[in-house]
């Protein structure tokens, strides 16, 4: 036993810091332990990390979701590199000479490439329109030529993309309102739940609906309506984060570390954000998981409705959108080839974050048993 | 502001506590007349509680009046004196986790007075309390909840440490390491997390943190109660020894009575928020004066089994806080029973060498 | 600083000497995912052959019709073992765990939390919770009267007529284990109907006679009464009534009293007490407080870390404490007018029975401590007939007249 009296005291200082600058060296290769551990320490136990990871793979149907969607950003992402179409290259049928086309040149945003979008006589002789599937176009083409693989795969990436960023945006949202509600509690509490019973009284598609004409009566881009009614998607989705962050952090707040952080004084930002707030990313990401999932059959009905995404670009609601302007088009046995695919990928896409999303709440959950 | 709103929120929804404090207020007044008239502090104490009350709003009508009140600390007084412990023992629901807390402030008092160290905490400010609280420490019953679960054990320990400036930043682990070792964690524990720790290791843990802030006054709020026999011993002697060598003062919460007995200086009955015995702890354990004192004693079964004490066994249950029975509120279940006892309560009265009781049997005047 | 000038405390945990760092050595505590997918996949093989075993329809009667070693027990444990297939490995819960429960006797098994009293006792109702939980050998034999049987062999349906017929069981937290949603009678009804087959109104009758029985002064009124307009301690009663109704053989009690106030269980402990002589039945009571278990129990069976360690009738367990772990025990919970200067504590903590090593288990804690302790684990030491012990200090002391089957 070592005696240490004042004196020595800043001997000992140093000697741990040089303990301490050791510990940044590589490990030392003897792994045997040098003090004999306890029986009670010796067993080793899995860490937090795994022990989630572990707990999210033993489920069959977390592992085929987690699959899906690796498969569908897959798909999005790096077929079209595959791919001999763009999004709205039209396939000609050459040897009809009979139609008359009008080119314009637009510059994609996202890839900096200028190419033509073409304006087309509705003569259906003049374009390969409802090709059936082959060796050049794998899932045929839609009535306007366009090959329906390829606006699969770029439709995919617009649907994603857009979901992610609404239920991002959302969940911002959601903890800063619902962390402000159930933190202070009292009348703020009282305003914002309040507040978040009157957004939940809106019925969403009515009103979207009613946005939808308003901006196409006062002529706004087509291309920027997709923003007002992500906005909108926002503005009424957010509500749902914030209950459950509030109903946690009320349940978190009783608890006694809580109780233990205010005894010892600590400032609130300190335990909102290091106390509070990681105690409820679980339910967040499983909320976020399982919002993604119904973001893109919202976005897919939308699209539908014709309110989503512009015409020009592909989006899955969208193309089967393209078939229903005519509902007979739906019996129509040409056109199954298109609708019926992009409804598919909604379906898996959907199916494969709610497998994740609920793969993910038996996993943090300490007290699940199956 | 925003401390405030947090701090007084513990433990009640937002619109009760709001109640409560305005009810405070007429209380406070009422009481005026009566106590503020107050004696000079015990310059000895260093904490002294005078007629500490907390009520919890319990029935509303329909626009939210209270009717009625959970008194869970009705009007108690005691002070403690520097580096000695105070045993508090009390059943389940008499109101004895609530004094701990409100004595840290942790829920604001609906009346009377705390001095810690000469001021009233219930008057300082948000901020000034803040910086007292390193003083004013508390341990919880229950390991598994009271530390924060995913943080790793050395910044528990360190976070608060940090935020008081009590060590330059530099020095923070090793500090920690050194408020670790002390409290008999093993340094390798630093980075682990408390879910990977046993009942016992945790409610070292939860010491270290306390301890680190090098308070003078820690409320123990039963802390080995859910802990195994051998660990009990563990942790109580840890407290002991940490007691000698920082001088702490301590209020022990609990209804285990030998553990009590073992610890305390002092010891304090409580029975629906009153405190019905108050005396040194020889007095009160060979002679204990109020009849719920003796029953409770009784009932502690002995680990020999050849002494089978005579035991006093008490009928029916512990009534609600919230109709607490008129008179004195041991008399429904009270063996001596008189009159008396049923209309009114009995004061709370020295009968020689700090020994106070309250109860009819002995002489009111 | 506070913490800085004394080092020479607190040494009994922590040795001063070795000022380690809190290294990279803290991640050593982890499982590699090699390790861990290792375990899961024995876990799984060893999981799915028990609850193959399980599976098997229509077992004849013979199978697990055993003979009792002796006639006047009621239970007869025999080198029992119990495991957990848990992710960070089999946990032995109850490894080689023996002894017996006479007729109309009440045996305490004491030990703190983790030691397996439990397990054994659920090993005994077959309701370790399945799959990770599995009997893996040993017997459990209860005597029927006319004829025994090996629960450890016994198909569900079967034991389905045993429990709560032959067996009863009292849990520790009498706020969770009645139904909220049904009347106290209902609940009380249901499990006379179930096992007696007698009308509504005799169910009624007899519900009613058992809530006298055990001490509730209305019965008519706490018949009709939901669980959650009786305190804790009404409620224990109730437990106690409903375990009572169909005439065990043997009442467990698992820390009966744990979750009540001390003069609430004051108030249990007696009725208990007067119950088992009323009903002849024997009490299984497991708790970790000796206080209670000195005022209950006939015999003693001191657990740890999965294995019975010492047992004995209660005089010999509290008057001759034999094993260390038995002595620091007692020495190290304080009792009221027994005033001590600082409590014994046994070092170290409860271990986790997963990859126990192959010496005493109490070896590490233990301060009595002799060259031969590094060995294997110690066998049994009958040191009278009815006193046993599983501690190397004691070899040699042997009852000549004791029975050593062991």
């Amino acid at each position: 036993m070592e005696d240490i009296n004042n004196q020595s005291k800043i001997g000992e200082v140093y000697q741990f810091e040089a303990e301490a600058a050791e510990e940044n060296l590589p490990p030392e290769p003897s792994p045997e332990p040098e003090e004999e551990m306890s029986l009670a320490d010796s067993v080793k136990t899995l860490s937090p990390t795994r022990l989630v990871l572990k707990r999210f793979f033993r489920s069959r149907l977390s592992v085929i979701g987690l699959a899906i969607i690796i498969f569908l950003f897959a798909f999005c992402w790096i077929g079209p590199l595959f791919s001999p179409y763009t999004e709205s290259t039209v396939d000609n049928v050459t040897d009809r000479m009979n139609i008359t086309v009008s080119e314009i040149v637009v510059v994609d945003e996202t890839t900096g490439e200028s190419f033509s979008v073409w304006k087309i006589d509705r003569s259906p002789m003049g374009i390969d329109g409802l090709a059936s599937p082959s060796a050049e176009h794998w899932l045929g083409t839609d009535q306007y030529g366009r090959d329906v693989l390829t606006r699969i795969m770029y439709g995919g990436r617009t649907s994603l993309t857009l979901s992610l960023m609404v239920v991002i945006l959302e969940t911002i949202i959601g903890v800063v309102f619902g962390g402000i509600a159930g933190y202070f509690g009292k009348w703020v509490d009282t305003l914002i739940m309040r507040l978040i019973d009157i957004f939940s009284c809106i019925p969403s598609l009515p009103i979207m609906l009613i946005i939808g004409s308003v901006l196409n009566g006062a002529g706004v881009d087509a291309d920027f309506q997709i923003y007002f009614m992500m906005a909108v998607l926002i503005l009424l989705g957010w509500t749902g984060v914030a209950r459950i962050v509030r109903g946690q952090i009320l349940t978190l707040r009783e608890q006694e570390f809580m109780v233990s952080a205010t005894a010892r004084g600590l400032s609130t930002p300190r335990k909102i954000f290091k106390h509070l707030v990681p105690n409820v990313i679980p339910q967040l990401i499983v909320s976020m998981t399982l919002g993604l999932g119904s973001v893109i059959l919202t976005e897919a009905s939308l699209s539908y409705m014709g309110l989503g995404v512009p015409l020009t670009s592909a989006s899955w609601g969208g193309m089967i959108n393209d078939v229903t302007t005519n509902v007979s088009n739906l019996a129509n046995a040409s056109y199954a080839q298109i609708w019926i695919p992009s409804g598919f990928c909604i379906v898996l896409a959907v199916l494969g974050f709610n497998f994740i999303g609920d793969g993910l709440r038996d996993a943090f959950d300490p007290k699940a048993k199956r | 502001m925003s401390d405030n709103l947090m701090e007084e929120n513990i433990g009640g929804t937002a619109s009760e506590d709001v109640i409560a404090s305005q009810m405070s207020d007429e209380n406070i007044k009422e009481e005026e007349v009566s106590t503020q008239i107050s004696e000079p502090l015990d310059p000895n104490a260093l904490l002294e509680v005078r007629n500490l009350k907390k009520y919890f709003p319990a029935k509303k009508d329909f626009f939210g009046r209270t009717i009625s009140y959970l008194k869970a600390v009705d009007d108690l007084s005691f002070k403690i004196e520097k580096g000695t412990t105070l045993g508090i023992v009390g059943e389940s629901g008499c109101g004895k986790t609530t004094l701990g807390r409100t004595i840290l402030r942790l829920q604001t008092a609906t009346g009377g007075e705390i001095y810690f160290d000469g001021k009233d905490i219930n008057k300082l400010k948000t901020a000034e309390m803040n910086a007292l609280r390193p003083q004013m420490q508390i341990i919880f019953q229950d390991p598994y909840s009271s530390l924060s679960p995913r943080m790793p054990v050395g910044d528990i320990i360190g976070e608060a440490v940090a935020q008081h400036k009590l060590v330059p930043k530099s020095q923070l682990k090793e500090y920690v390491l050194e408020v670790m070792k002390s409290c008999g964690l093993p340094y390798h524990y630093y980075e682990r997390y408390p879910h990977e720790f046993s009942g016992g290791q945790r409610q070292r843990i939860c010491i270290a943190t306390a301890l680190a802030l090098q308070p003078r006054f820690v409320v123990c709020d039963e802390p080995v109660s859910a802990l195994d026999v051998s660990i009990q011993a563990q942790i109580i002697n840890l407290l002991k020894d940490m007691q000698e060598k920082m001088g702490l003062t301590y209020i022990f919460i609990s209804h285990d009575l030998s553990v009590v007995e073992h610890i305390s200086n002092k010891v304090g009955v409580m029975y629906l928020g009153s405190l019905v015995e108050y005396a040194s702890t020889v007095d009160i354990f060979d002679n204990p004066m109020h009849p719920y004192t003796e029953a409770l004693f009784s009932a502690v079964p002995i680990p020999d089994p050849d002494r089978h004490s005579n035991r006093i066994i008490l009928s029916g249950d512990i009534p609600s806080p919230i109709n607490a029975p008129k008179g004195c509120k041991f008399h429904t279940r009270c063996n001596h029973c008189m009159d008396i006892c049923k209309e009114v309560a009995p004061k709370f009265k020295d009968y020689g060498n700090g020994h106070m009781v309250a109860c009819h049997l002995y002489p009111q005047d | 600083m506070l913490f800085k000038k004394s080092n020479t405390t607190q040494s009994e945990s922590s040795d001063g000497s070795n000022v380690k760092k809190p290294s990279r050595k803290g991640n050593a505590h982890y499982l590699t995912a090699k390790e861990s997918r290792e375990i899961a996949k024995s876990n799984a093989r060893a999981m799915r052959e028990y609850e193959k075993k399980k599976r098997v329809k229509n077992v004849d009667e013979s199978v697990y019709t055993c003979q009792m070693q002796d006639e006047n027990n009621i239970v007869e444990f025999d080198d029992l073992h119990t495991y957990f297939f848990t992710d960070a490995g089999v946990s032995k819960a109850v490894d080689g765990v023996t002894f017996s429960i006479p007729k109309g006797a009440t045996v305490g098994v004491v030990g703190e939390s983790g030691c397996g009293k439990s397990v054994t006792s659920l090993s005994l109702m077959q309701l370790v919770q399945a799959p990770q939980g599995q009997i893996v050998g040993g017997s459990i034999r209860f005597n029927l009267g006319d004829k025994a049987y090996d629960i450890t062999k016994m198909p569900m349906s079967e034991m389905q007529k045993i429990r709560g017929k032959q067996i009863a069981m009292i849990f520790q937290e009498p706020m969770t284990s009645l139904n909220p949603v049904f009347r106290i009678g209902y609940q009380i009804d249901e499990m006379i109907l179930l096992h007696t087959g007698c009308t509504k109104e005799e169910a009624k009758a007899r519900s009613i006679e058992m809530l006298k029985l055990v001490g509730i002064a209305a019965p008519e009124r706490v018949y009709r009464c939901y669980p959650h307009e009786l305190s804790g301690g009404m409620r224990q009663r109730v437990m106690i009534a409903i375990a009572l109704s169909c005439n065990p053989r043997l009442i467990i009690a698992d820390e009966p009293t744990t979750a009540l106030d001390v003069t609430i269980q004051a108030q249990i402990l007696d009725l208990l007490r007067e119950i088992k002589d009323k009903i002849d039945g024997s009490i299984m009571l497991i708790t970790h407080d000796l206080g209670v278990i000195a005022e209950m129990a006939d015999y003693v069976v001191v657990m740890y870390a999965g294995r019975v360690i010492e047992a004995g009738t209660t005089e010999e367990i509290f008057h001759n404490p034999l094993h260390p772990y038995t002595i620091g025990l007692q020495k190290s919970k304080p009792v009221v007018k027994r005033k001590v200067e600082r409590l014994y504590n046994i070092p170290g903590q409860v271990p986790n029975p997963i990859d126990m090593p192959d010496y005493c288990y109490f070896k590490e804690r233990c301060d009595r401590c002799i060259e031969k302790c590094n060995g294997e684990y110690p066998h049994f030491i009958q040191v009278s007939p009815t006193h046993r012990v599983s501690c190397y200090l004691y070899e040699g002391q042997e009852n000549k007249g004791g029975n050593a089957d062991e």
